[in-house]
């Protein structure tokens, strides 16, 4: 055994790892603590009534999500990636805006237009939440998918079709082996927000296991019993995280930098038509519609006068989503890029460690929202802070608890680009005398620079979205946007909904193009 | 005297292997060493425990006279330059160099950028980023960084690996002037035999964690230690010796006559050699290099005969 | 040390400002806080999970009193679990539910203060406020019987009958998740004991319902005929006549000869560490006298004290017996109502 040298630095380094890790944890795991006394009684209620059913739901959902997605995600991929026709560069950036929509706006938009074809009845389904969600999340897997097409080199597909494979053999037997890591990786993703989704499936009547804590926690007031089977929950969630590692572990190819980058086919007159029409049902179903419908509802509502009176009005509450949104934004990324950063290089238990921290995305929010609130109250309750300043109901409280939910979308974004950055530079820069402070900030944050944009891009359209950790904790008047949606769906009020959810919209487009830009730079960079 | 590096007994662990034990290695001032090894045999290792990127778990490591074993890579003062990827593809060359020379006044870094741009005779390019150059290049730079801060020796990991033969040839002899002119010792790892033994002063080679023989080029060719460097670094043919042993010999130490109780079984054209291998009436093998005259064709009869000094 | 590492203390630096940035937005707001409480009369903060038409009446109390409202909506529970968890240090006085079990979860917690004011006492009955004054209800919201006046002429005139086989497949429920049908089989729990009710939830679930998550839509799907029965709380009818007086859905007061329909109830209490109670105990007294009639009527409601007149679309939904008794135990039962709504299978 090498003996144990505990250096300066690395007790630095791990208490560093510790302290943010428990920092984003603690919420989650003060909940947790309600193990220590089970609620059996509930536990053994929900199996022989609710649970087997909601397990089977969930499953069934989440493997029609999930594959869902994973076919229209990565066939989309292939056709912008293997394939030139007229506005492909458009199409590319087009098939990524259903990112902006929050499931829960275009859940009720699409439950209302439905209603109107398959009747009331028809439209509670499981399987048109299941397409809801689908074209909802398939930006995920799009995203992924397409940047490891994007990295797999034309020669290694030239030799493929060389040895007698049409181009859908070489797709199939290929490029497809060759993206899984990055598919799963972009499906896992899909699978958490599936998992921790309540507003959609409760528009559907889908009784997942998320909609089951609420329904434990609402109805029987028994918020112990809740957190006991979000936990399980959370369980089964970092179990598909381990199941993606191991996915992921199976090909790390890269392309070699002398390889030429896959070169698109020209396709036929037939060819470009059946590849746009493709793309514009998609897009149709997933932004097309929805945003019609929300233009259409704000002028009707606005012509009958019926708009809901907030206080303040739109700008107001656009502000105030505008304001959140970059400070938590912000504080996630440096806190991310920073966990991510003191991880590298710190072997297996250092990663292990990383990634008790983003436990916080495997929860249904409103679970998070109580665990961040029992937590700051605690700290309140000791008066450690001046001047008798209280965390929970202020700004940093709430940034604090939007932090822990989403720190993972940032964490994980930022690790991907790390780990892509080349090792030769990084030893480089250590034994040309920069020590690890310096080689972080100078040579693997600048080098992995995009990545980390298209990380905070991707934390700004999820924390805009966001709605029970802002509804619970915002400060006195700091109402958001999907603070309004919600105030105007509880009761039904769709139309008055509209507004609110349109600026919500165009917000999270605008960070859907940061995103695309961040990408689109990142890749001109490697190639 | 002191030597630029001294290994002493390293050993080193990498998660269940033993990657090294107990290499000793001693690097004069201004010496350039090769090493050489099959792959696996930890010669990469062995550079990145001297340049304290991999941490050795027995044994002692000096550089310039400063014992670092227990030091951090950055406080090392050691040049590496790896085969690839290395540069810092966000700045431009000139700031890539400068990289390891914080500690200098602005004015003596600039001219030390400077100098090292011409020595490696890259003075037009220095605003360029490193995608802007060709693998050639890319090395010069990476040289011309490791070599910025003065350090007492350089490591170089393949550096020229991933070039064509052509330029790589070049640029090794290149890189050996730039060492001497610069009094810098240095450690290069090549799984080039030819170019292990052109360009080191002296050739290391390494077998499972162990540096076998450490010597000039011409004792470890012509008396290998053990069978596996004579094997490793050359052809070898063996014939029985006085004493009953077996003898090196070297493609060239052999003249074949026609005629005899051997079988010529391949003839290849070298260019200015022909080089032929014979399957000996015993059952051995053994290979000869002759000159441009070829007498004879796969399938004679010949005989050997072992030159005396050459 | 003689290297003084300057890159390193830039990048401290710009870490150190991203911290005063969220800092000083936080600072921004708190000061927002305060500004606003230092106005002539005071100030009340309430946490309310009734957010429908809420604020207009807060500024009519403001305007009246000088006193001024800061309030938070959420769910309920959630809004209980934040009260809880803050205990001693709560900025919230009122704490206000839009259920009766939710309000008496609270109590049962003890975040909850025993009022003694006979201002509500005088104003609210009994059977509508906690046994320790703790809670007052401040308006009433009935679940009931509604029907499609094109299709239906023999409506269901109790919760039995809404389970009649007749009904299959024409019937629409509210999902077993909300507050309102929990209440509901709780109060039917009290009135006619575990077994009678279980039998008549089998019978609803036995008729193959359309579960909606909404009761709006509830209205709307009778109107679009996806259903020609369905329960819901007598307001929605109340807000989509006054938008549409002929809207095509019937309203019929369930258990007329019986225990009477299903009351729930909006309440409101003053938290057990306030820290500004007597501004509270005003609003609370205020809500419940003068400010009766603006809040009921905000959300068609029945307003708690029956001496005050309803809205006059309720008016037109003609008189009722109410089941006042399960009021206060509605709290108690909602977990055993949850249960039973589970074995069921009731979705």
């Amino acid at each position: 055994m090498r003996p144990m040298r505990l250096k300066l630095g690395d007790m630095f380094g791990w208490a560093t790892i510790l302290g943010i890790v428990a920092l984003v944890a603690s919420p989650v795991l003060v909940l947790a603590w309600s193990w220590r006394d089970p609620s059996g009684d509930v536990w053994a209620e929900l199996w022989r009534t609710r649970l087997p059913g909601m397990i089977s739901t969930t499953a069934i959902l989440l493997i029609a999500v999930v594959g869902g997605t994973v076919v229209l995600g990565t066939s989309l991929a292939w056709l912008v990636s293997a394939f030139h026709f007229p506005g492909r560069r458009v199409v590319g950036w087009l098939l990524v805006t259903p990112l902006a929509i929050p499931g829960y706006i275009g859940g009720f938009v699409w439950l209302d237009t439905l209603s109107n074809v398959v009747g009331a009845r028809g439209v509670r389904s499981l399987w048109l939440c299941a397409l809801v969600l689908i074209v909802s999340l398939y930006p995920y897997v799009f995203l992924f998918a397409r940047a490891a097409f994007a990295d797999q080199g034309a020669d290694t597909l030239a030799a493929a079709r060389s040895l007698g494979l049409g181009s859908w053999g070489a797709f199939f037997q290929v490029s497809l082996p060759m993206a899984r890591p990055a598919i799963a990786a972009g499906a896992a993703l899909v699978a958490m927000e599936t998992l921790t989704d309540i507003g959609t499936v409760r528009l559907f009547n889908v009784s997942t296991l998320s909609d089951g804590v609420m329904r434990v926690w609402f109805g029987t007031g028994d918020l112990g019993a809740a957190t006991e089977l979000a936990s399980a929950l959370t369980g089964a969630a970092l179990l598909l995280i381990a199941c993606e590692r191991l996915l992921r572990r199976g090909g790390r190819q890269s392309r070699a930098s002398a390889e030429k980058v896959m070169s698109p086919r020209t396709l036929t007159v037939f060819g470009n038509a059946v590849v746009l029409s493709v793309v514009v049902v998609v897009l149709t179903i997933a932004v097309v519609i929805p945003v019609a419908r929300l233009i259409n509802w704000s002028i009707e509502s606005n012509r009958a006068g019926t708009a809901l009176t907030v206080a303040g009005g739109i700008r107001h509450h656009a502000g105030n989503t505008l304001m959140l949104m970059a400070a938590a934004t912000v504080t996630a990324i440096v806190i991310g890029t920073i966990l991510a950063l003191v991880v590298a290089h710190r072997g297996r238990l250092a990663r292990l460690a990383g990634r008790v921290s983003t436990v916080g995305y495997a929860m249904p929010g409103p679970v998070v929202a109580v665990g961040a609130v029992v937590m700051l109250a605690a700290v309140d309750r000791r008066d450690v802070l001046p001047d008798s300043f209280l965390l929970v109901g202020s700004v940093i409280g709430l940034v604090y608890a939007l932090v822990v939910r989403f720190i993972a979308v940032g964490y994980q974004g930022v690790e991907a680009s790390l780990e892509r950055v080349p090792q030769p530079a990084v030893e480089s820069a250590r034994v040309l005398g920069a020590g690890r402070m310096r080689t972080a900030f100078t040579i693997e944050v600048p080098a992995a620079r995009f990545g980390i944009l298209a990380a905070t891009a991707l934390l700004a359209v999820d924390i805009t979205k966001e709605l029970p950790i802002t509804l619970l904790l915002r400060p006195f008047g700091v109402d958001t946007l999907s603070v309004w949606v919600w105030q105007a769906t509880s009761e039904s009020l769709w139309a008055q909904a509209a507004v609110p959810s349109l600026v919500m919209v165009f917000m999270g487009m605008f960070s859907v193009g940061l995103l695309l830009v961040a990408l689109e730079r990142g890749a001109e960079l490697v190639s | 005297m002191t030597f630029a590096v001294e290994v002493q007994q390293v050993t080193c662990r990498l998660g269940e292997r033993d990657v090294l034990h107990g290499v000793d290695l001693a690097v004069n001032a201004g010496e350039l060493i090769t090493l050489v090894g099959p792959s696996g045999c930890g010669k990469s290792t062995l550079l990145r425990v001297i340049a304290g990127l991999e941490e050795a778990t027995s044994g002692k490591i000096v550089v310039g006279g400063v014992d670092v074993t227990a030091m951090p890579a950055e406080k090392r003062h050691v040049g590496l330059v790896f085969q690839s990827n290395a540069l810092f593809g966000h700045l431009r060359v000139d700031k890539n160099i400068a990289f390891g020379l914080r500690h200098l006044p602005k004015q003596e870094r600039r001219e030390r950028v400077q100098e090292m741009l011409e020595l490696v005779k890259l003075g037009n390019l220095s605003r360029r980023y490193p995608h802007q150059l060709s693998g050639g290049e890319q090395q010069r730079v990476a040289l011309a960084r490791a070599l910025a801060p003065q350090p007492p020796v350089v490591l170089l990991d393949e550096p020229f690996g991933a070039l064509d033969e052509v330029l790589r040839e070049e640029l090794g002899w290149e890189v050996k002037d730039i060492l001497t002119k610069r009094n810098t010792a240095a450690i290069l790892v090549t799984h080039d035999r030819h170019e292990a033994i052109t360009l080191g002063d002296r050739v290391a080679v390494m077998q499972d964690g162990k540096v076998l023989q450490c010597d000039v080029p011409r004792v470890v060719y012509e008396q290998p230690i053990t069978r596996f460097v004579a094997d490793f670094l050359a052809v070898a043919s063996y014939v029985p010796a006085e004493t009953g042993e077996q003898k090196l010999v070297r493609p060239h130490q052999l003249e074949v006559i026609a005629g005899g109780p051997h079988t010529v079984m391949r003839v290849e054209f070298l260019g200015s050699t022909h080089r032929y291998t014979i399957r000996s009436h015993d059952g051995s093998t053994l290979v000869a290099d002759l000159g441009p005259r070829n007498p004879l064709d796969a399938g004679d009869s010949c005989d050997v005969r072992v030159l005396k000094n050459s | 040390m003689s290297k003084f590492n300057f890159r390193s203390s830039k990048i401290g630096t710009s870490l150190i400002a991203a911290t005063l940035l969220v800092g000083l937005a936080a600072c921004g707001s708190s000061s927002e806080d305060s500004s606003t409480g230092e106005e002539s009369g005071g100030q009340v903060t309430v946490y309310t999970g009734r957010h429908y038409g809420i604020e207009t009446v807060f500024d009519e109390f403001t305007a009246e009193t000088g006193i001024e409202v800061r309030f938070t909506t959420g769910s309920d529970p959630e809004l209980r679990a934040r009260l809880e968890a803050e205990g001693e240090n709560t900025p919230a006085d009122i704490i206000m539910t839009a259920d009766a079990a939710n309000i008496a979860l609270s109590a049962e917690a003890g975040l909850l203060a025993s009022i003694d004011s006979d201002v509500l006492t005088e104003a609210i009955p009994e059977d509508l406020r906690a046994a320790d004054n703790s809670w007052f209800a401040l308006s009433r919201r009935l679940r009931v019987i509604m029907t499609s006046s094109e299709r239906v002429t023999d409506a269901p005139q109790t919760y039995a009958e809404v389970g009649d086989p007749k009904w299959k497949g024409k019937l629409c429920l509210r999902p077993s998740t909300h507050p309102y049908t929990q209440s509901l089989v709780a109060g039917l729990i009290n009135t006619l004991g575990e077994d009678d009710t279980r039998t008549i939830v089998d019978s609803w679930v036995a008729n193959d319902p359309l579960y909606i998550n909404s009761d709006t839509d509830i209205l709307k799907a009778i109107q679009a005929g996806d259903c020609d029965v369905a329960l819901a709380n007598s307001y929605y009818l109340g807000r989509l006549l006054s938008d549409d007086a002929e809207f095509p859905v019937n309203l019929t007061w369930p258990e007329q000869a019986g225990a009477g329909a299903h009351l729930n109830i909006s309440a409101a209490a003053v938290t057990a560490n306030a820290p500004n109670r007597s501004a509270a105990v005003a609003l609370l007294e205020w809500l419940a006298t003068k400010g009766q009639k603006s809040f009921s009527d905000a959300n068609n409601e029945f307003p708690a004290d029956p001496r005050v007149e309803p809205k006059a679309v309720l008016v037109g939904f003609g008189t009722f017996t109410a089941d006042t008794k399960s009021v206060r135990e509605l709290g108690r039962l909602n977990p055993q109502a949850v249960e039973l709504l589970s074995a069921a299978g009731y979705e």
